[in-house]
C-alpha cells in the first residue's frame, strides 16, 4: 500500500504529522511530505487515521505500481 | 497587450515588459542523410504534396488493415528504443502499450494527442515542427491513432502560428471517412500547459493546469478515456521511421542551442553526440570553461564537459537532464549561481499557482538564491540548499518542484567552489542581476510568421512571444 500527499490539496494543517508522526513530516514551508511511501501492514491503522483526519482529504492510498504498466483502474480516490 | 489577444477568455492577464528577444534564425542538420526532423528546406513550410513526394502519409495504411497493429508499429526501425521528446524521456512504445492495456481493461475508446505546447522558453523545436513540418507530425499522430484504433485525435498547440499551420495541414489532408476525427485545440500559453495532466485537463475542462498523479493519462485521460499524450517531436520521430528513406526513430534529436552571445540555432543532432563536437560547430572552439543550462529550464547547469554524451542517459549520468533537448551556453565568466537564481525566479513567477508547497518553496528558494550576491550573516545556506533539493523531489502535481531540485543539486554537485565563494564573499554578478524579469536573457524564439523579429524589434508586434510575458494566474 503506497501513500501520496496531493500537493494541490494539502494546506499544511499538520494534522497528519500529529496522528502519524512516523509517516508524515512538514517541509520547511509547512506542507506535508510522506516520509514512508510503502507502508507496512502494521502501520496501516495509524496512517488510515491520518487519511481520515486530513481536513482537505489530501492524503491518498495508491495501489499498484507508480510508473510503467497501468495500475488497475484507480479506485475512486480512497478518501 | 499581445497577451490578451491570444488568451482564451476567462483568465486575467498581466503582461510584464517583454525582455530582449533572441530569434532562432538558422537550422542545421548535422548528419543530413535523410530529411530528418528539420526537413528538406529548413524554415520553409512543407505542404502535403511535398511530404507525400517523400513517401509520407503512406505507411500507416498498413497499420489500418493489420491484425496486430501495435506489433507493426513496434517493428518500425528504432521505435522500441525511442524516448519521449517532451522532457520526461519516457519510452514512447511503453506509453503506447500502456494505453492499449488501458483500453483492454476498461473497454473505453482511447484518445490520442499531439502535444505541441512548448512551454520551455529556451526551446523552439516543437513550434518549429508544427509550423514547418506539420505533415510529419500529423502522420505520426494518425499512425498512433491507427495503431490504437483511436476515434479521436487532438493537436494541442499553444501559439497562433502553430495553430494556423496545423489547421491548414488538416484541411490539406482531408482525413478519410473511417479515420479518426482530428481537432486542433488552442491551449493557454503557459509554462505548465504542456504537462501531460494539464493537457488532459485542458481538453476535458478547458483549464490547462496539472493534476496530481496517479491516475496518469494512460489510465484516466480526456473525458475519462485512456489517453496517449505524445510530444510532437516524438510523433515526428515515429512518422520518420515509417518513411522510405527514414532512419531509426531515435537517431537524431532537435536541439535549440542558445547563449554565449551568439544567435540561437536549431540543430538536428545525432543522439549521443559528444558536447565538444557541438561546441566546436557552434562556437568554433571547445570552451570547457563554459557551463550549459540543459533541457530548457529543467535540466540543471553543468560544466561543458567535451565528452558529455548528448542523450538522455548521457546527461543523466552527469547529474542533469536533457529534458526537451535545448542547451543554453553560459560562457565564462557567467555565474552559475546567478543563472540558477534567474531560473528559479522564473518558476516562482510561472508555476501554476495551485500547489501550496510549490508556490511557497519556489518563492522562498528564489529569494534565497537572489541574496547570495550578498549573503546575510547567520543563515545556514550551505545546509539549506541540499535540504531543499531533497525536500522537493517528487512532491508537486507537475515537475516544477523537481526542476528546482535538479537545479539545486546540479549547482551543488558541479559548482561547489562557486557556492562556497558566494557564501564567503558574495558575488558582483549576482549583486548586479536585474529585478524581474531577471530571467529575461534566457529566451529563444522563432521569427514570427512573415515578420522577422530582431533583438531590437517592436515587441508589441510579436504575438508568439507571449509564453514568457504572461502571468499564469
Ligand atoms: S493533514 Fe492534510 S492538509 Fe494537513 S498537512 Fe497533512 S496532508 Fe496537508
Ligand atoms: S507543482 Fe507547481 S507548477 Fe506544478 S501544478 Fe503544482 S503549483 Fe503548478
Amino acid at each position: 500500500m503506497r501513500l501520496r500527499v496531493d500537493p494541490v490539496k494539502c494546506q499544511g494543517y499538520a494534522i497528519c504529522t500529529e496522528v502519524a508522526a512516523r509517516h508524515f513530516t512538514l517541509d520547511d514551508w509547512g506542507f506535508a511530505q510522506a516520509l514512508v511511501v510503502d507502508v507496512d501492514e502494521g502501520d496501516v491503522p495509524a496512517v488510515t487515521e491520518a487519511v481520515r483526519e486530513c481536513p482537505v482529504r489530501a492524503i491518498r492510498w495508491i495501489d499498484g505500481p507508480a510508473t510503467g504498466g497501468p495500475a488497475p483502474r484507480p479506485a475512486p480516490p480512497a478518501v | 497587450m499581445t497577451g490578451s489577444a491570444r488568451r482564451e477568455a476567462g483568465t486575467p492577464v498581466v503582461a510584464p515588459p517583454l525582455p530582449i528577444l533572441t530569434t532562432v534564425s538558422a537550422a542545421r542538420p548535422w548528419a543530413g542523410e535523410d530529411d530528418g526532423l528539420l526537413g528538406p528546406t529548413p524554415f520553409v513550410r512543407e505542404d502535403r504534396s511535398g511530404y507525400e513526394a517523400r513517401g509520407g502519409h503512406r505507411d500507416r495504411v498498413l497499420l489500418d488493415c493489420g491484425d496486430d497493429r501495435l506489433a507493426r508499429l513496434a517493428a518500425r526501425p528504432g521505435l522500441p528504443g525511442l524516448l519521449g521528446r517532451g522532457g520526461a524521456a519516457f519510452p514512447a512504445l511503453r506509453k503506447i502499450r500502456a494505453v492499449a492495456d488501458g483500453v483492454a481493461a476498461t473497454g473505453l475508446s482511447p484518445v490520442v494527442v499531439a502535444n505541441g505546447a512548448e512551454g520551455e522558453p529556451l526551446s523552439v523545436k516543437d513550434r518549429y515542427l508544427l509550423r514547418y513540418r506539420p505533415h510529419l507530425v500529423l502522420d505520426g499522430l494518425l499512425t498512433v491513432a491507427a495503431a490504437l484504433e483511436a476515434p479521436i485525435a487532438h493537436v494541442y498547440v499553444a501559439d497562433r502560428a502553430a495553430r494556423t499551420s496545423a489547421e491548414a495541414a488538416l484541411a490539406e489532408l482531408d482525413v478519410p471517412a473511417g479515420g479518426p476525427q482530428v481537432r486542433v485545440f488552442a491551449a493557454q500559453d503557459t509554462y505548465v500547459a504542456g504537462e501531460e495532466t494539464a493537457v488532459v485537463r485542458a481538453l476535458t475542462t478547458g483549464i490547462a493546469r496539472p493534476a496530481d498523479k496517479p491516475p496518469r493519462p494512460f489510465q484516466v485521460g480526456v473525458g475519462g478515456a485512456p489517453t496517449l499524450v505524445l510530444n510532437v517531436e516524438t510523433l515526428a520521430c515515429i512518422a520518420r521511421a515509417g518513411l522510405p528513406a527514414g532512419r531509426d526513430a531515435g537517431s537524431t534529436f532537435l536541439a535549440t542551442v542558445s547563449g554565449a552571445g551568439r544567435p540561437p540555432v536549431l540543430y538536428e543532432l545525432p543522439t549521443g553526440l559528444p558536447l565538444g563536437d557541438l561546441l566546436r560547430e557552434h562556437l568554433g572552439r571547445v570552451d570547457s570553461s563554459a557551463d550549459v543550462l540543459f533541457g530548457g529550464f529543467f535540466g540543471g547547469i553543468l560544466p561543458a564537459w567535451p565528452d558529455l554524451e548528448l542523450s538522455h542517459p548521457g546527461v543523466l549520468r552527469r547529474g542533469g537532464s536533457l529534458g526537451c533537448g535545448s542547451l543554453h551556453l553560459l560562457a565564462a565568466p557567467a555565474c552559475p549561481v546567478r543563472t540558477t537564481a534567474d531560473v528559479v525566479a522564473y518558476y516562482a513567477r510561472h508555476n501554476a499557482g495551485q500547489c501550496g508547497m510549490c508556490m511557497a518553496s519556489s518563492s522562498a528558494i528564489a529569494a534565497t538564491l537572489a541574496e547570495l550576491g550578498d549573503p546575510r550573516p547567520g543563515v545556514a545556506y550551505a545546509a539549506l540548499l541540499p535540504r531543499w533539493a531533497a525536500q522537493l523531489r517528487g512532491r508537486g502535481a507537475c515537475a516544477v518542484p523537481d526542476a528546482i531540485a535538479v537545479l539545486l543539486r546540479a549547482l551543488l554537485r558541479s559548482h561547489p567552489q562557486e557556492v562556497t565563494r558566494h557564501l564567503a564573499s558574495g558575488c558582483d554578478e549576482c549583486r548586479r542581476a536585474p529585478g524581474e524579469p531577471r530571467w529575461g536573457h534566457l529566451l529563444a524564439s522563432l521569427p514570427s510568421d512573415g515578420e522577422p523579429v530582431t533583438a531590437d524589434g517592436p515587441v508589441g508586434r510579436v504575438p508568439e512571444l507571449v509564453p514568457v510575458g504572461v502571468e499564469v494566474r
